[in-house]
């Protein structure tokens, strides 16, 4: 049964994106609906709600949370530096995230047939981890956590959400032994489309909160923590570039194995004798996977958001959520009828 | 209006002010042990006296971000005998440093005391303290003895027995 997915990258207060983007693809093409969600970090707090079908919730919530909501920023630095396992205090984001997702609304995302998963990366042991609200599906070569409750998928929804650093880590299960703590899932996974892919969808809507090519900066950087932060936002971008590229590349891969094995058929080779090829030894990465069609949209320029998104300001998040609406209009007024257009 | 309403609305003012926390100077009891040494001198006769004291300073916060009010006790080394000393003391922040959107990391204040010795000392003075990290503090002060018609000029170095100990156990946002 082909599946259809929706993956949401990181980018703190820049998910104002991804719910214009939501809401206007909800408002044009109702027919598009999602059996897959997968979240890294603010995508992680946009999903759950997407999937329940909490637009209005989550446009209220994406533009008029302040920053104060999220993290207390107002701190002693080298107080927390000596004595806290972060820069910033993220308890109010902690009891958002507890009204929120409270445990009806989990019960319910549980109970319905809608897979959430949610990224994380334990510091533990370094590796991507996703939370998800079913069982992990057959074949992902990700880390894939069934949530046991709805305490562990609210700390999973925290989690994603903490950049490592400025914000704590999380002991997700909480109790359970190994000891593990779980930070931002975009420390490894920018967007989750592989696990998309694994999870059997065969289009994937892609919404990515970074451009595809920033414009050089014309600024001279003479204080350190302007380029530790520079750099810390270099970091994150080769992260999201080459972690969309291995998806991108197998998801071609998928369609051109496809495509040949269409000429074979179509030149007299037999389905048999096609399946023979391809299947060597049983060594074809691509078996079982059907072509991918991933749509991806995202904004022409950098949004803002401050330093790692973590700036929420209710004015320009309103203005994030009105480029997100215009790119995904955009988008699908140029989408070809029927087709695909694939990325 | 008369002064004290004036000061009540300031520092209602001050209490009610839109920063919600305050980054130096947050509500709340510091306890610096001080360890100072200097000299005393009446600029005349010569030689100059050598001071040394150790002091404890409870203080609090009375408008957070801007005044600490507490008190002095100690001993202080002085020609050649061991004082105690006492008084109160108050601390005006003067400036908070910060480090960029992390926030701050010290603030440099104006501390003024009026200081009783048990040798009919009677000072009055102060100076400005870098306070880092509501951990350490540095400091140079000037002091007039009024009653023995003499200048005290020392350098102080403190530490708060009552700084923020770091967790055992990882913060929780959950249960904080």
């Amino acid at each position: 049964m082909s599946k259809r997915a929706l993956v949401i990258s990181g980018g703190g207060s820049k998910g104002a994106f991804a719910v214009g983007a939501i809401k206007a693809l909800a408002a044009n093409a109702p027919e598009t609906t999602f059996d897959i969600y997968i979240g890294t970090s603010t995508g992680s707090l946009i999903v759950p709600f997407a999937a329940a079908g909490a637009l209005d919730l989550l446009e209220k919530m994406y533009t008029t949370v302040t920053t104060a909501d999220i993290v207390q920023k107002d701190n002693n630095f080298a107080e927390q530096l000596l004595t806290e396992d972060s820069l910033f205090n993220a308890d109010p984001l902690a009891k958002l995230v507890t009204q929120n997702y409270n445990d009806d609304f989990c019960n319910k995302l549980f109970a319905s047939d809608k897979e959430v998963y949610l990224a994380t990366t334990c510091l533990q042991t370094g590796e991507s981890v996703f939370f998800s609200t079913k069982n992990p599906p057959a074949g992902a070569d990700a880390d894939v956590v069934k949530a046991r409750n709805p305490d562990t998928f609210r700390r999973a929804v925290m989690a994603s959400a903490c950049q490592p650093v400025f914000m704590p880590p999380i002991e997700v299960e909480k109790g359970m032994q190994p000891f593990r703590q779980y930070v931002d899932g975009g420390v490894r996974v920018y967007a989750g489309i592989q696990l998309a892919i694994d999870a059997g969808a065969t289009e994937i809507y892609a919404i990515l909160l970074s451009p595809a090519a920033s414009a050089p900066e014309q600024v001279v950087f003479n204080d350190a923590f302007t380029i530790l932060e520079h750099t810390i936002d270099i970091f994150t971008t080769d992260v999201a570039v080459n972690n969309l590229r291995l998806p991108m590349l197998f998801s071609q891969g998928l369609r051109y194995i496809a495509d040949v094995k269409a000429a074979m058929l179509k030149k007299g080779k037999s389905q048999a004798e096609i399946d023979e090829f391809f299947n060597i030894d049983h060594t074809n990465p691509f078996s079982g996977h059907d072509p991918v069609t991933i749509y991806v949209v995202r904004p022409d320029a950098a949004l803002g958001g401050g330093p790692g998104g973590l700036d929420f300001v209710p004015a320009d998040m309103k203005a994030m959520l009105a480029k997100g609406e215009n790119s995904m209009t955009t988008f699908l007024a140029n989408l070809p009828p029927g087709g695909s257009n694939m990325v | 209006m008369s002064y004290t309403r004036i000061l009540i609305l300031i520092s209602a003012y001050f209490i009610a002010s839109p920063q919600l926390r305050a980054q130096e100077f947050p509500k709340g009891w510091v306890l610096y042990g001080e360890a100072s040494q200097g000299i005393s001198t009446n600029f005349k006769s010569a030689p100059d006296l050598y001071v040394g004291s150790f002091e404890l300073n409870p203080m609090a916060t009375v408008v957070p971000s801007h005044l600490r009010l507490g008190g002095v006790t100690g001993f202080l080394f002085t020609d050649k005998k061991l004082d105690g000393i006492f008084g109160p003391r108050l601390a005006w922040n003067l400036s908070t440093l910060k480090v960029s959107e992390f926030g701050s990391f010290a603030n440099l204040q104006l501390q003024l005391d009026a200081l009783w010795g048990t040798s009919s000392q009677r000072l009055i003075g102060g100076g400005p303290k870098l306070e880092i990290a509501r951990l350490l503090t540095l400091g140079i002060t000037a002091h007039r003895d009024y009653n023995l018609n003499d200048w005290w000029f020392r350098m102080s170095v403190g530490y708060n027995f009552l700084h923020k100990k770091k967790s055992t156990t990882p913060h929780d946002p959950f249960n904080p």
